[in-house]
């Protein structure tokens, strides 16, 4: 096999990853949880409390939120981290590595309390 | 009536006396069938034999009259004048490279980086495999396939000069040299692989890359150098995972 | 690894690139809104994982017109997401099962087949009856 001096590919597969989900799934997700579901009649049985505290319990589902949430933030880290680059930020690159990535992660741990929380 | 012409300004730079490049302008007669090659040896033949060009065939395939037609990198043997006509036409040197003089850009880094990726059939039998019947390396047409578009490349430096990452960093190793790699770790004749990989798969390499597409938009051999790229990527970080998770995998 | 960049051996005037590059050519600024879709998609999730803790007990916070504009806009970029991120798998993606490659099309209009599947899917899912009343 072969070495190389950097562990992109890593990042570049969570960067993968996330725009996978965020292109297969997301969509729907914020036509309904975004737009339909916020429109319906208050009374509505489909947001009712109960009804939504049954499917946030449900540990599958917690799971499936879980990659909803934290691989599109993993492709949003990696993706800005280079749109700033295109933007010319030379220096301090590490940093932006650091912060971006550091977001991600601090977003997939948030999401990890929230959902067990649940 | 008079006869049909056209303008061309036309980017010079004679150093010392332009301490940067400037604009001339020629006019020249317009005659359909010339391309902006033409154009330029019209005006180095009647108006400014001081201009100074690469070129060679003129027919799209030696790669060295690429130039900026419009703000856009052209073969300028194949940009045709009918298809600018009546307007005017801005010539420039390649974008991205520095100029030594006129239309002339310094090409030394590219061609440095062609040859960085090993750009030769590599396998430990070459010296010691016999020649004569039976002993070739025998390839299928579809495993030429393969790799066939990737080999069409004239070097003609246009997707480097499309390329916006090019073009801020200068140690990205760039698409011709990717999509070259690329053509000989697809050569089903090739086991160099393992000793390409490491020249592009490194942060000055594929991982600079961020897909904007230009390159492959203004080859003019249709060589598609971004999916090159992106399949390396793919390879690359296929490799990667598979050596965190057998690292004792032998490739 | 890579051999330094050799300073022009020949004498030249240096390159320098613009700023607003990307404002100069159409297919740059697309790229720089397609790479800018990452950001409405990872500020739609965060919003929607701080709104979950309430939706159990007061499903009315979903109502707040800030929270539907938002996604109405969201909504915009991450289809211009998919579509790009679909056309771009079809260059990524290379298989030659046999004697011919499968074309960067077919894996294209494949996936778009499949996100059109798994859309109305999660579309019916979240909008009848099942999992929970």
């Amino acid at each position: 096999m072969y070495k190389i001096n950097t562990i992109e590919p890593f990042w570049w597969a969570l960067f993968g990853a996330g725009g996978f989900i965020a292109a297969l799934l997301l969509p729907a997700h914020i036509l309904v949880n975004g737009i339909i579901w916020p429109n319906l009649a208050p009374g509505d049985p489909t947001v009712s409390a109960r009804r939504l505290a049954n499917l946030l319990g449900n540990p599958i589902i917690k799971l499936y939120l879980l990659a909803l949430i934290s691989l599109p933030l993993f492709h949003w880290a990696h993706r800005f981290r280079y749109f700033l680059f295109d933007l010319g930020l030379h220096g301090g690159r590490m940093g932006v590595a650091v912060l971006c990535y550091g977001l991600a992660v601090l977003g997939t741990i948030a999401a990890i309390v929230v959902l067990l929380g649940l | 009536m008079a006869d049909p012409t056209m303008t061309f300004a036309v980017t010079r730079y004679r150093p010392p006396d332009d301490r940067e490049p400037v604009t001339q302008t020629y006019t020249i007669p317009y005659n359909e069938d010339w391309v902006v090659l033409d154009a330029l040896q019209y005006i180095k033949d009647h108006h400014d034999g001081t201009l100074s060009f690469r070129w060679s065939c003129h027919m799209g395939i030696c790669g060295s009259c690429g130039m900026m037609v419009n703000g856009e990198p052209k073969l300028t043997c194949a940009a045709f004048l009918r298809d600018y006509y009546p307007h005017g036409v801005k010539v420039e040197p390649l974008a991205n490279f520095p100029v030594i003089r006129d239309l002339v850009v310094d090409i030394e880094d590219f061609m440095n980086k062609l040859q960085e990726v090993k750009p030769y059939i590599i396998r430990d039998d070459v010296d010691t495999a016999p020649i004569g019947k039976g002993h070739e390396f025998r390839q299928s047409p579809e495993e030429t396939e393969d790799f066939r578009q990737f080999s069409m490349c004239i070097n003609c430096m246009l997707c480097y000069s499309a390329c916006p990452v090019y073009g801020m960093e200068k140690s990205f190793i760039g698409p011709a040299a990717i999509a070259l790699a690329h053509r000989y770790n697809m050569d089903s004749r090739d086991k160099g692989r393992n000793l390409r990989m490491p020249v592009i798969g490194n942060s000055e390499g594929i991982w600079e890359c961020t897909f904007v597409g230009e390159c492959s938009v203004v080859c003019p051999k249709h060589v598609d150098p971004a999916a090159a790229i992106q399949r390396s990527k793919l390879a690359t970080t296929n490799d990667f995972m598979m050596g965190m998770v057998m690292p004792w995998r032998k490739r | 690894m890579h051999s330094p960049h050799p300073v022009s051996r020949v004498p030249s005037y240096p390159w320098h690139m613009p700023s607003g590059w990307w404002l100069k050519k159409r297919t740059y600024m697309l790229y720089m809104v397609r790479e800018l879709t990452a950001v409405f998609a990872a500020l739609w999730v965060v919003l929607f994982l701080a709104m979950l803790p309430q939706l159990k007990t007061d499903p009315s916070v979903m109502r707040s017109p800030i929270w539907i504009l938002f996604s109405l806009i969201a909504l915009l970029f991450v289809l211009y997401h998919a579509f790009t991120w679909f056309n771009l798998m079809g260059t990524v993606l290379y298989f030659r099962p046999g004697k011919a490659p499968i074309p960067g099309k077919l894996i294209i209009a494949t996936m778009m087949v499949v996100w059109i599947a798994v859309s109305l899917f999660i579309i019916a899912i979240l909008m009848t009856a099942p999992l929970g009343y």
